[in-house]
């Protein structure tokens, strides 16, 4: 699917070989550039897993750093707490620098210096692996979002399902030289993108040149073409840890979702707000929530409810994921129970106003994803890695009016032809 | 002044020129409707978003003396419902899959809701229904009173807010800006159901609100919804009196508690201009950023950074519709307390001696400018601003603000500072944690 943005343009800057560029106008003063990097396919492997957060770590420190000392413009247009932020998925990296619109130019210069001119420090090195293990500790600590984890592992296998931080062995094993070629090879005509959000309708002389710096910096290779979508079999199963730290079981199941700018990726967000919300079909499950062991309040609100589901990413590799605490004894309860939610919409129980409500919920839930322009310009550099575009809310809102019932059941379908659970059991 | 000096000023002050309108006063319209209601629209044309925005004059500041946390209290019951068939306002809109967000300060209270452009008669049914014509139940009350009393327990436990309530209690003993905007345990429990009832007959009239509208919507159209939506909310006279200032500060003002924590954390508290002081108050905007803002702040490069007497730092002003406080909290060693304090009154003394360079009150200003633009970073952050100053003074006031901070001189800072940051008139709160053994080495001249 391509959707044509309205006052989004395509381009491509500099001479010669060049990566993608994508850049919108924007409304106001707050403006971002991203540079977004994908992982080439092959390219790590399980005893690297980590890689990429000890990337995201060098390139933080050296950033911050940077700013620290350098007695720039740039330093006075960055908002504070969040001028600079580097964010990583196992497909991509992305590096982004919000600032004020007119100070664009001067962002742009300040990532091809420290982002991709300057060559990783081994001096940061250590610092980093350190603080990559940290935070390891403490996304492990997250119950959910390990229990994710383990369902991702078991879904989508690959680098999907490494873990995110890596393990302490394979960070051990990583040194700068391995990331600094890693980092090269991302930022490879065909893997990178540069968004610019806020640009102007016409972006002028001193953006366009820091811009042809930016991109000549950038390791030559072959013309960036829109990537197509990886193909990728997902599979069913289950995996368990023991974890003596949570209290109830924490189940995960997953279902894979087509990528980003499909239609049956758009029917899977419908899908997903189908089951989620106050009054979504997993909140109206009384009967289920009652078999989970829990003792539930007696007013429950959504928020508080057992059974929540989670985000659908702009990605080569979505998945829809719901989240259920219960008890030990009810988790084959709680996973039967999600699965026949999908299955109900795979069979065609669909409402009418099921349907419409799931529609406007999505289109919403787009509108609160969308509303920063940090979000903005990495979203929109993710989806031109993946060939497409970031549509607006109410281009999102005409796409979601021509979904038929019947491409709901064909996601749900698709969805149910594997299914992953992560689990965490609260024993020794 | 050195050459490269020279040069470096040279630019900062070049960059200053050109800076382009956050909010923009062309597109912004507003109207009267017949009840009072003031209804501010500024269109978005972006991105197919709106954000609604209704503020009502209904802070702490009108909290009755025995009942603090009343207005607090009002906006949680406000937030739920008393129908179990129907869902309470939060739930509506997180039903609807947009963001709500609602927040009581000490002027006034906010509800901000976030949706696709298309929902906007829709969220403005829905506020107009449960705010201005909302159905009480005691059960309710009750209910959010614990959960209100839940976030008090929850803030006693956090050393910053145990400082800050400490603070503005000790800087205002008189006047409503002392109180707990969430209130007390006891003053909670003195709330009834008719309290609440009062209260909400009492300021939530339209000739006390306004409505903010930022997104891709158009001003005509906002004005019928909001006709349709909130034409029938009947206006009535609000009847409050401001209360008496508060006198002057004119001692060193201190109070020290025993804290749980490792380190000692202080928060020292300088009188800081009202809204009534447009030009103080941008000044003071910008003193603030000096101690706070970016990595080269005052706290962070020299109290943290060099000459290390600090674990952390962060300054706080906000602007109030009355005078209130420019707000230094920090936390260190405990041995280094005494040093750490004197540094701060060094830096305060370095304010009050001598004008900012003209290059050093450029930079200033390009951090006002930044930080602002990303405040108005969203159309619910702009509505959020715009219905702010709204509540305070005037919406106009988030559209002249940058121009304001732009024609702030070096003078005019100094003079600031030397006004409000008197070193012998302030106010000061120690959390100093539990000596060992239970020997207290009390310090002499606290």
């Amino acid at each position: 699917m391509a959707l044509v943005a309205l006052g989004v343009m395509l381009a491509l800057v500099g001479e010669g070989q060049r990566p993608l560029v994508v850049m919108c106008p924007g409304a106001g003063e707050a403006a971002a550039v991203a540079l977004v990097a994908r992982t080439p396919e092959g390219e790590l492997s399980a005893r690297e897993a980590g890689a990429t957060a000890l990337l995201g770590e060098l390139l933080t420190l050296r950033m911050s750093r940077a700013l620290a000392s350098e007695a720039a413009l740039l330093a006075r247009a960055l908002p504070a707490q969040r001028g600079i932020e580097v964010g990583f998925e196992p497909d991509y990296l992305a590096v982004t620098v919000a600032v004020v619109r007119k100070a664009l130019p001067e962002a742009v210069d300040f990532l091809r210096r420290w982002a991709v001119e300057t060559p990783l420090d081994a001096a940061d090195f250590d610092e980093a692996r350190e603080r990559v293990l940290k935070r390891r500790d403490t996304w492990a600590a997250g119950v959910v979002e390990h229990t994710a984890e383990l369902m991702v592992q078991v879904l989508s296998g690959g680098r999907y399902g490494w873990p995110l931080y890596g393990t302490p062995e394979s960070l051990r094993a990583l040194g700068v030289e391995r990331i600094a070629e890693l980092w090269r090879k991302m930022l490879a005509a065909g893997n990178v993108c540069v968004s610019l959000e806020g640009a102007g309708e016409t972006p002028d002389e001193r953006l366009t040149e820091a811009m042809a710096a930016l991109t000549g910096a950038l390791p030559q290779g072959e013309q960036a073409e829109a990537s197509p979508q990886l193909s990728r079999r997902p599979r069913g199963g289950a995996k368990v840890e023991d974890n003596p730290n949570v209290g109830r079981a924490s189940l995960v199941v997953g279902f894979a979702v087509e990528p980003y700018g499909r239609r049956g990726y758009w029917a899977a967000r419908v899908l997903r707000e189908m089951l989620a919300g106050p009054s979504g079909a997993l909140m109206r499950d009384r009967p289920l929530a009652a078999k989970l062991g829990l003792i539930l309040p007696d007013r429950p609100t959504w928020r508080d409810w057992p059974l929540q589901v989670l985000g659908i990413e702009v990605s080569g590799h979505p998945y829809l994921a719901i989240h259920a605490v219960t008890d030990p004894a009810a988790v084959h309860v709680a996973a039967e129970g999600i699965v026949g939610h999908v299955r109900a919409v795979a069979e065609g129980k669909i409402t009418g106003a099921e349907l419409d409500r799931a529609r406007r919920r999505a289109v919403n839930q787009w509108a609160r994803e969308t509303a920063r322009v940090t979000d903005r310009a990495v979203l929109r550099g993710v989806a031109a890695l993946l060939g497409e575009e970031l549509p607006d809310p109410k281009q999102v809102a005409t796409l979601l009016a021509s979904l038929r019932k019947s491409e709901l059941q064909a996601a749900a379908q698709d969805m149910l032809k594997a299914v992953a659970m992560g689990v965490q059991m609260p024993r020794d | 002044m050195r050459l490269r000096e020279l040069f470096v000023v040279l630019a900062l002050v070049t960059w200053g020129l050109g800076w382009g309108a956050i909010l923009d006063a062309q597109r912004v319209k507003d109207m009267t409707l017949g009840n009072g209601l003031h209804v501010i629209v500024l269109q978005e044309p972006q991105w197919g978003v709106v954000s609604v925005g209704l503020n009502v004059r209904c802070g702490s500041l009108h909290d009755p003396p025995d009942k603090a946390g009343l207005s607090h209290l009002l906006e949680h019951v406000l937030f739920e419902s008393t129908d179990p068939t129907a869902p309470g306002l939060g739930l509506a809109v997180e039903e609807m899959g947009g963001y709500i967000n609602a927040q009581t300060l000490r002027d006034f209270m906010s509800v901000e809701v976030l949706v696709a452009s298309n929902e906007l008669e829709a969220v403005l049914d829905l506020l107009a229904e449960r705010l201005a014509k909302p159905a009480f139940d005691k059960e309710v009350i009750h209910q959010e009173k614990q959960v209100i009393l839940r976030e008090i327990a929850d803030r006693s436990e956090q050393a910053d807010e145990v400082a800050m309530t400490a603070l503005w209690e000790l800087a205002y003993p008189k006047h409503p800006y002392g109180w707990p905007v969430g209130g007390t345990k006891k003053s909670l429990s003195a709330i009834e159901l008719g309290d609440v009832m009062a209260h909400h007959k009492k300021f939530y009239v339209p000739n006390n609100a306004a409505l903010v509208v930022v997104g891709d919507v158009e001003a005509g159209r906002v004005f019928e919804a909001a006709k349709r939506a909130f034409g029938g909310w009947k206006a009535a006279e609000v009847g409050w009196q401001p209360p008496p200032p508060e006198p002057p500060l004119s001692e060193v003002r201190t109070k020290v508690v025993e804290s749980q924590s490792a380190a000692t954390v202080f928060a020292v508290g300088f009188p800081a201009p009202g809204i009534d002081h447009p030009e103080d108050v941008c000044a003071m905007d910008l003193i603030y950023t000096w101690f706070n803002e970016g990595e080269g702040s005052w706290l962070q490069r020299v109290l943290v950074n060099e000459r290390k007497l600090a674990l952390g730092a962060e300054a706080e002003f906000l602007t109030q519709r009355y005078p209130g406080l420019l707000i230094l909290a920090v936390v260190c060693p405990r041995e280094k307390e005494l040093e750490a304090r004197q540094a701060v009154l060094e830096a305060v003394e370095q304010l009050r001696s001598a004008p900012l360079g003209e290059g050093e009150l450029a930079r200033l200003k390009g951090l006002v400018y930044t930080q602002y633009a990303f405040t108005n970073e969203t159309c619910m952050d702009k509505a959020g601003s715009i219905g702010f100053y709204e509540m305070i003074t005037g919406y106009r006031f988030a559209f002249d603000y940058i121009d304001l901070v732009e024609k702030v001189t070096p003078e005019q800072l100094l003079d600031v500072a030397r006004r409000y940051l008197n070193p012998d008139a302030y106010s000061v709160v120690v959390l100093r944690p539990r000596p060992e053994g239970g020997q207290e080495a009390w310090v002499p001249w606290l």
